[in-house]
C-alpha cells in the first residue's frame, strides 16, 4: 500500500479489483492539515478515464509490475517508440506518455523503465535525474551566482521551467523528473 | 428579535432519510459552528433527519448553551444530560442509543477510541448518507461497519472553505475507497463560484440582515442593552466595529490607531482569542471579563459574552466594520455584507496566504484601484502581524466603498445555491452517477 501522495504518475493502483494507471497526482494544502491529491486515471482493461480525489494519505493498494530499460528511438504519431537492449521496439501512446513528455526529445539517450501490465506496455519511467540543454532564455543577470534568483529557461522539448539567472542557452541542466524542478548547471 | 422563516416561495423538499455528520474539534469551535449551521439547516429546510457527531463533548456544551439559553450543560458525564432536554433512547432499525434532540438534530457524542460495541456504528451504518467534515478521519471500525452493511452508502468529505482555483476542478469528484464498492466517497467543496459547493445560507438570512440594517441604530441599541451596556447605548460613535480574530500583534497597533483617531470609536469583542491582545493593549494585569468596559483614548472598548450564531449575525450587521477569522464568521461577515477583514487561519507552511490572496483576487474585482489597494495592504499587514496604524488611517476613508462593495458581493454570492440544498441536490445526482465511477 502506498498513500495517495506517494503515488506518481505512471503507476497503477487496484480499485474494485481493477487496475487503474496513474495518469496526473496533483497535490493540493486544504485547510489546517488537510492535503487532497486529484488523481487522472486510467482503467488499463477497459481504457475508461476518470478523475478522482483522495485525502493525501489514504492508502491505495498499488501493483508492482513488470518492468524493462528502454530508450527512446522516435515518433511516429500517435505512437512513441522505444527499443530494448535486444532492440526490439516497444510502442507506447502519448496519451500513456503524460508524465515524461516534457522531457521527451530527439537523441535523448536516458535509460527509461517501460512498464508492462499482461504483456502491454503502460507507461515510461525517466531516470530521477535527467540532463537536458537549454534551448532558450533570456540573457544572464550579471554579478549573480548564488542560483537564489531564477528565470524561465525552455528545453528542445519546448517545456519550460525556472532555472538559476546564470544558466544560458547552450548550458546543460539538471533536471528531478519527479518534481519538475532544475537541479543545477552542469558540464557536458 | 426577528425569527428567521423559510420564504413562501422556497419549496421545501420532502426528503426522507437520515444524515450523520462527524466533526472534530481542533482547536476552535468554527467547524462546529459549520456543522451546527449544516445540521439545522438540514432539519429545517430539507426534512432530513441529523445525526451530529462531535468528539468534544465539553465544548460542544458550552457551545449549545450559547445557542439556547433554556440549555444546561453537565460536563465530563459520560451520557448527556440537559435541563428540560432530557437523555432520550432513540431508536432507528432497532437500534438504540443515547443522545439529545436541540432544534430537531439529534447531538451524539463521538468517542475516541470508537467503541468496540457495534451498537453506535451499526446506526451510522444505517444512515442514508455519512458526511465527514473538514476531512476529520472516521474510525476504521466505523468504516469496516459501513463497508460491512452490504448496501449502497453515499460517504461526503465536506472539505474547508478556499477560494483557490482548483476546489472547482476537485469539488464532486469520487474517491473510491478499496473497502466496499458499495462505499460511495465524494469530495465536497464550499466555495463562492460556480463549480463549487457554494456557502452555508439559510433560508431568509438576507431579508433578516435587510431588517436589522434598515433600523440599524435601533437594533445596535438593543444589542447592547441586551448585553448589558445600557450606557453605551445611549452614547453616539461615529465607528462602531466588531472583533472576533486569532491572537495577532497587529490587532494592538490597530487598536491604538482607533484609540488615538479624533473620533469616537465603539468596538465590540466577543469572548474570544483576541481578548488577550486587547488585554495587552490596554495594560491591564486581569482577564477582561464579558460585561466590561474600558476606554482608551477616543476608543471605548465592551467585553460581550459568547454569542449565539443568531446573536453574532446581528453584531455583524449593525457594525460598521466586522474582523472575522476562521471560516464561519468569515462567510457570515460576507452575509452581513458590511466592510470586513478576514484573520485567515494561519498554516506552518505559510499556505494560508495563497489563499488569503485567492480570496482578494475574487472579493475585491471591480473596486477602483485606491479602496483596493488600500484593503490588500491593511489585509496582509494584519495577517504577516504587523504594524497596521497607517494602513487603518487609509482604510478607513474607503469604508463607505467597501460597504457599497460588499452589498454587491453579497448579491453575487446569493444568485449561488447555498451549500446545503447544493449538498442535497448534489447527493441525490450522485447516486444515479455512481455507476460510472471506478
Amino acid at each position: 500500500m502506498k498513500t495517495a501522495q506517494e503515488i506518481r504518475p505512471g503507476q497503477v493502483v487496484m480499485i474494485d479489483g481493477s487496475p487503474w494507471k496513474v495518469q496526473k497526482n496533483e497535490f493540493n494544502r486544504a485547510g489546517r492539515s488537510s492535503a487532497i491529491n486529484k488523481m487522472k486515471l486510467k482503467n488499463i482493461l477497459t481504457g475508461v478515464q476518470t478523475e478522482t480525489t483522495f485525502k493525501s494519505d489514504d492508502k491505495l493498494e498499488y501493483i508492482v509490475l513488470e518492468q524493462k530499460d528502454v530508450t527512446y528511438s522516435y515518433f511516429a504519431d500517435p505512437m512513441y517508440v522505444f527499443v530494448d537492449e535486444s532492440y526490439e521496439q516497444i510502442e507506447i501512446e502519448k496519451e500513456d506518455m503524460d508524465n515524461v513528455l516534457d522531457y521527451v526529445e530527439d537523441g535523448m539517450e536516458d535509460v527509461c523503465q517501460a512498464v508492462f501490465y499482461n504483456g502491454k506496455v503502460i507507461s515510461i519511467d525517466l531516470p530521477n535525474t535527467i540532463v537536458r540543454e537549454i534551448a532558450y532564455t533570456e540573457p544572464s543577470v550579471r554579478g549573480d551566482t548564488s542560483g537564489k534568483v531564477t528565470k524561465f529557461a525552455r528545453l528542445n522539448s519546448g517545456h519550460e521551467l525556472q532555472v538559476s539567472a546564470f544558466c544560458e542557452i547552450g548550458d546543460f541542466i539538471e533536471i528531478d523528473t519527479r518534481t519538475g524542478e532544475y537541479k543545477a548547471r552542469v558540464k557536458r | 428579535m426577528l425569527i428567521m422563516q423559510p420564504q413562501a416561495d422556497r419549496a421545501v423538499p420532502d426528503h426522507s432519510g437520515r444524515w450523520s455528520i462527524f466533526c472534530a474539534v481542533i482547536d476552535n469551535v468554527g467547524d462546529m459552528g459549520v456543522c451546527w449551521r449544516l445540521a439545522r439547516q438540514l432539519v429545517a429546510e430539507h426534512g432530513i433527519e441529523v445525526d451530529l457527531w462531535v468528539d468534544d463533548w465539553a465544548s460542544l456544551g458550552r457551545f449549545l448553551v450559547a445557542q439556547d439559553e433554556t440549555l444546561v450543560w453537565t460536563e465530563h458525564q459520560p451520557a448527556v444530560t440537559a435541563q428540560g432536554l432530557p437523555l432520550q433512547d432513540l431508536s432507528v432499525n432497532g437500534v438504540t442509543v443515547s443522545g439529545v434532540t436541540v432544534s430537531g438534530v439529534t447531538v451524539l457524542h463521538w468517542r475516541r477510541p470508537w467503541p468496540v460495541d457495534q451498537t453506535l456504528a451499526r446506526r451510522v451504518a444505517d444512515s442514508d448518507r455519512v458526511i465527514e467534515a473538514f476531512g476529520c478521519e472516521l474510525p476504521d471500525a466505523l468504516k469496516q461497519a459501513m463497508a460491512d452493511c452490504k448496501r449502497s452508502l453515499s460517504w461526503i468529505n465536506l472539505e474547508y472553505l478556499s477560494a483557490e482555483p482548483w476546489v472547482r476542478d476537485c469539488h464532486g469528484l469520487p474517491s473510491p475507497q478499496s473497502l466496499s464498492p458499495l462505499l460511495h466517497k465524494h469530495f465536497f467543496f464550499p466555495g463562492f463560484e460556480t463549480g463549487t459547493g457554494g456557502l452555508l445560507r439559510e433560508t431568509g438570512l438576507l431579508d433578516q440582515h435587510q431588517c436589522w440594517q434598515v433600523e440599524a441604530q435601533h437594533w445596535r441599541r438593543q444589542l447592547l442593552v441586551c448585553a448589558g451596556f445600557g450606557e453605551l447605548a445611549q452614547q453616539s460613535f461615529a465607528l462602531v466595529v466588531s472583533v472576533f480574530s486569532y491572537e495577532t500583534p497587529a490587532l494592538q497597533s490597530w487598536l491604538q490607531a482607533l484609540a488615538d483617531a479624533d473620533e469616537r470609536v465603539l468596538c465590540l469583542i466577543p469572548q474570544g482569542r483576541a481578548l488577550g491582545d486587547v488585554q495587552r493593549f490596554l495594560g491591564r494585569s486581569q482577564v477582561l471579563a464579558p460585561g466590561s468596559v474600558h476606554e482608551q483614548g477616543a476608543l471605548t472598548v465592551a467585553v460581550l459574552p459568547f454569542r449565539s450564531q443568531q446573536s453574532y449575525d446581528q453584531l455583524l450587521s449593525v457594525c460598521d466594520f466586522n474582523l472575522v477569522r476562521g471560516e464561519d464568521s468569515f462567510v457570515r461577515a460576507q452575509w452581513a455584507a458590511k466592510p470586513f477583514m478576514w484573520h485567515i487561519y494561519a498554516q506552518h507552511d505559510g499556505v494560508h496566504i495563497d489563499k488569503l490572496k485567492a480570496f482578494a483576487g475574487l472579493y475585491l474585482e471591480g473596486l477602483p484601484p485606491g479602496t483596493r489597494n488600500a484593503w490588500l495592504a491593511f489585509s496582509m499587514a494584519w495577517n504577516l502581524g504587523e504594524d497596521c496604524r497607517d494602513l487603518w488611517h487609509h482604510l478607513r476613508f474607503q469604508l463607505s466603498d467597501l460597504h457599497a462593495h460588499a452589498l454587491k458581493w453579497q448579491q453575487k454570492l446569493s444568485d449561488l445555491p447555498d451549500l446545503a440544498t447544493n449538498l442535497v441536490f448534489f447527493d441525490q445526482q450522485s447516486s444515479a452517477d455512481k455507476q460510472s465511477t471506478p
